[in-house]
């Protein structure tokens, strides 16, 4: 079981570590890492999006990189990131919100379009108390959804440095204390990841 | 007078956990205690977090490798507290989960090499 974290930032982009000092210490984890800076390496790369209408969202695609994530939190652009198939991943969808900006619309045109929902773990890591609380919650509305109309679920921790990285065994125990079932938290780590990395979501 | 020991049938069945902790400056054993219990204590709640049955056993300030003990039932969440576990009093850390084993003599061949002859 190889944690496959697609939702790194390295310098390149927001984060504050150089995109080889991010993949030595994934692989002291054994973690492979793909790196969302917009920019094409010799590894997994992606780009992070933040459109602000469908017309941008579909300009902003045209870039050729291994996947795309759509940064999530206005429910408005959750719903553009799922209706498009070209999107791979709609990034922390309850970021600055109470609720989980997923519903039952949301969740069945992720599933119809294969856009993996992600469970964002850096949220639960650098959170504490209620604001921990509230990203749980969240977190198994999503998983309620998901189950319900088939969804796909990836697990990342959205790292910006390299102390935000975390290795396979945790983030699969973390799973499953959240509700993931064994193959459900398998899924989110590896098999989805593995899928959109060899372009069979689109 | 001593309090007598429980039955081995009555004791609870032990799992040790291995692990290394990296950081960007150095980490005592205090700081590594005290991190894991504030998310073990936050995460799971002081009810949950007392049937655990967890101790840190042993860390080692240079490799900063180190082992845990805890019940048999509580592997998972023991490994989920070590995962949430990433800063304590400005010192930025993470804890990697290194592995499991039900022996200390195992452990220490298996995943923190030192094999004793």
């Amino acid at each position: 079981m190889r944690f496959i974290d697609l939702h790194v930032h390295s310098n390149l982009s927001t984060g504050a570590d150089s995109p080889e000092k991010m993949l030595e210490h994934a692989g002291a984890l054994k973690v492979t890492l793909g790196l969302c800076d917009g920019a094409r390496g010799d590894y997994p790369s992606g780009i992070e999006l933040s459109p602000t209408s469908r017309r941008d969202l579909r300009q902003k695609l045209g870039k050729k990189l291994d996947y795309a994530v759509v940064c999530g939190g206005s429910y408005r652009i959750n719903r553009l990131a799922v209706a498009e198939s070209r999107v791979d991943i709609l990034a922390h969808p309850d970021l600055g919100r109470r609720d989980s900006g997923v519903d039952a619309i949301v969740a069945r045109a992720a599933a119809e379009n294969k856009v993996a929902l992600e469970v964002n773990l850096g949220r639960i890591i650098n959170t504490s108390g209620t604001g921990r609380v509230y990203v749980l919650r969240n977190i198994k509305k999503t998983l309620m959804l998901a189950r319900k109309y088939g969804a796909p679920l990836i697990a990342s921790t959205g790292a910006e440095s390299w102390i935000g990285l975390r290795g396979g065994d945790g983030v699969y125990s973390l799973l499953r204390m959240i509700g993931f079932q064994e193959d459900e938290a398998l899924d989110a780590m590896v098999t989805v990841p593995a899928k959109i990395l060899r372009g069979e979501m689109k | 007078m001593r309090i007598k020991a429980l039955p081995s049938s009555l004791r609870t069945k032990k799992r040790y956990v291995a692990f290394k902790v990296y950081s960007q400056e150095p980490v005592t054993r205090d700081d590594v205690v005290r991190a894991i219990w504030k998310e073990t204590l936050g995460f799971l709640g002081e009810n949950k977090a007392s049937e655990l049955e967890m101790w840190v056993l042993d860390y080692d300030n240079g490799s900063q490798q180190g082992f845990l003990t805890c019940a048999h039932t509580s592997v998972e969440a023991v490994k989920a507290c070590l995962t949430l576990v990433n800063s304590v009093q400005d010192k930025k850390f993470m804890v990697h989960v290194l592995g499991v084993s039900g022996t200390v003599k195992a452990l220490n061949r298996k995943f923190l090499n030192k094999v004793k002859k």
